[in-house]
């Protein structure tokens, strides 16, 4: 079984959990400091430049065919399946999304927010943060896009 | 492929005819954002549709609010930020004679609050009411106080005469810098789940199972994404593009297209054979990348040893349908461009099932829609 596939040698994925079919792409950056301390789940994928931390209060969970775009940030308690987040994120410490979601690029996630299911989240808190609900499509959209990623690299 | 950025739209407006020299954008639609109403056998955009809320909940208490419909806020200790709507982290300290002090902090900007020691216990929603002592908070109050009061009309049509006389921005924000303003706590906004109809026919177009707050299963589905083909534009060689047609349906499709002048296309009807369990299969040859082995196998699999051909000169614009390529469930018909200065090129798009397909059995005894679907022209 194809368990992950890394483009290069300066990926360090020691302690994390990886699923099937994922991919994850050159300089990124996973902080897993105990054993299964970063979850990743099936056909997801991390592009260039990225970084996984874990969050103050336990683990980092990622789900199933969940896209995290070139430069992000990752601090993130949670995030469930079929998420799609675009270029230049930073999720802080501890917030949560949960399924189906598309977080639109250079969006800012405070602390312990909680992000509900099919929604879209973009902007910077204080200045132009959003969150409005997602058409239901995007599951089959999200899902299609991580399958496609995973044979394009 | 991707159905996310396919840079692919429809219009969707049963209301104004299409003017294809001057498209008006507010009725371009990704496919992804639109529904199908089977009944009427046409795509339905957020403005052709009837919400109605079926649950309501707080995605942080996860509180169930459906019994509540004039509640739009979380009432329990989920506070929001007032300047960037984060939430707020709430620390409780205790007091001599039974006294409690509740201190707010956003978790993302500068903003806290304090409400000093309360001695009666309280909600803190209550409390923070309370405390709402600002003297632009009075006014508010008083205002509202004299909506209610016919004797003191006459102060009520003086303050809004004033109101209306302002007709600067200095002005009005000179009248409020009368007024001292505070920022308190807001309640969480409540998050809403809805079902929807067809503005049309009133038929259900989504509909959820339960109410449940973390559950999304629906019970009524049907979005646009799983009736109508996949299209988009991919480039092959100077002025000649090739259009990717995708098939979402179990069924095979009949499918006819036409489009405005400046466009030469190699065919005009064609049909797309039933979806496949196969991922990638069903992709159209121009989106599998040489750089990745599975799709490389598949492309050798497809192409032979002409996938390393070279094509020559005028060797599409002289034969185009020799270029057509057709696969499980897709087709890639290439078309030439004759208009350096096209950025968008709007197709009119004729489709047919002679079965119906899965789930809509008992609704119609095939598809058959007709819409205008725009595509950016890549560079
Ligand atoms: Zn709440
Ligand atoms: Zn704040
Ligand atoms: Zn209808």
């Amino acid at each position: 079984m194809n368990w992950t596939e890394t483009r290069n040698s300066n990926v360090n994925i020691k302690n994390v959990k990886l699923g099937a079919n994922v991919t994850i792409l050159d300089n990124v950056n996973i902080e897993a400091s105990k054993v299964d301390s970063v979850q990743i789940g099936k056909y997801s994928i991390i592009k260039e430049n990225s970084t996984i931390r874990l969050p103050s209060n336990g683990v980092s969970n990622i789900g199933a065919y969940v896209i995290i775009g070139n430069n992000c940030d990752i601090r993130s308690l949670n995030i469930g399946n079929r998420v799609m987040i675009e270029d230049g994120c930073v999720l802080n410490d501890g917030c949560v999304i949960y399924e189906c979601c598309l977080i639109k690029s250079n969006c800012i996630i405070p602390s312990k927010m909680i992000i509900p299911a099919y929604c879209e989240v973009g902007g910077v808190p204080g200045k132009d943060f959003y969150i409005k609900p997602l058409n239901s499509s995007f599951k089959k959209v999200i899902e299609y896009e991580a399958k496609y990623l995973n044979i394009h690299y | 492929m991707s159905k996310l950025y396919n840079d692919s739209f429809i219009y969707c407006c049963t209301t104004k005819v299409i003017d294809i020299h001057s498209i008006d954008k507010t009725w371009l639609f990704e496919l992804a954002d639109l529904y199908f109403c089977p009944y009427c056998q046409c795509p339905k955009s957020k403005y052709e549709i009837i919400p109605r809320v079926h649950s309501k909940f707080c995605s942080n208490c996860l509180t169930d609010y459906t019994s509540k419909p004039d509640m739009m806020r979380c009432i329990k200790n989920c506070f929001i930020c007032p300047l960037c709507s984060s939430s707020m982290g709430i620390k409780m300290m205790d007091h001599d004679s039974n006294g409690k002090s509740f201190e707010f902090s956003c978790q993302f900007c500068d903003y806290n609050y304090d409400t000093g020691v309360v001695y009666k216990p309280k909600s803190l929603h209550g409390i923070i009411e309370e405390l709402k002592t600002d003297t632009f908070i009075r006014k508010c109050k008083q205002i509202l106080k004299m909506a209610d009061k016919t004797e003191e009309l006459s102060e009520r049509v003086r303050m809004n005469l004033k109101l209306s006389q302002l007709d600067k921005k200095e002005e009005a924000e000179s009248l409020i810098d009368e007024f001292e303003i505070a920022q308190y706590p807001i309640g969480k906004i409540l998050t809403l789940k809805k079902s929807i109809r067809c503005s049309t026919c009133r038929n259900l177009l989504l509909d959820y199972m339960e109410s449940e707050p973390t559950i999304n299963k629906f019970q009524i589905k049907f979005n646009a994404i799983d009736y109508l083909p996949t299209t988009s534009l991919t480039k092959l060689k100077s002025n000649v593009y090739l259009l990717h047609f995708v098939n979402p349906l179990d069924v095979k499709m009949s499918a006819k297209i036409s489009s405005i002048s400046q466009i030469v296309l190699s065919n005009f009807e064609f049909s797309l054979g039933a979806s496949t369990s196969s991922f990638i299969k069903g992709i159209p040859s121009a989106y599998l990348s040489l750089n990745n082995s599975t799709a490389k196998s598949e492309l050798i699999l497809r192409k032979g040893d002409k996938l390393y051909n070279k094509i020559e000169d005028g060797e599409i614009e002289e034969n185009l349908d020799r270029f057509i390529e057709v696969g499980v469930n897709w087709i890639s018909i290439p078309i030439i461009i004759e208009d350096d200065s096209l950025k968008t090129v709007p197709i009119y798009v004729t489709l047919k099932t002679e079965q119906p397909p899965k789930g809509l059995e008992r609704v119609i005894n095939g598809l058959n829609a007709g819409y205008w679907n725009v595509l950016k022209v890549p560079k």
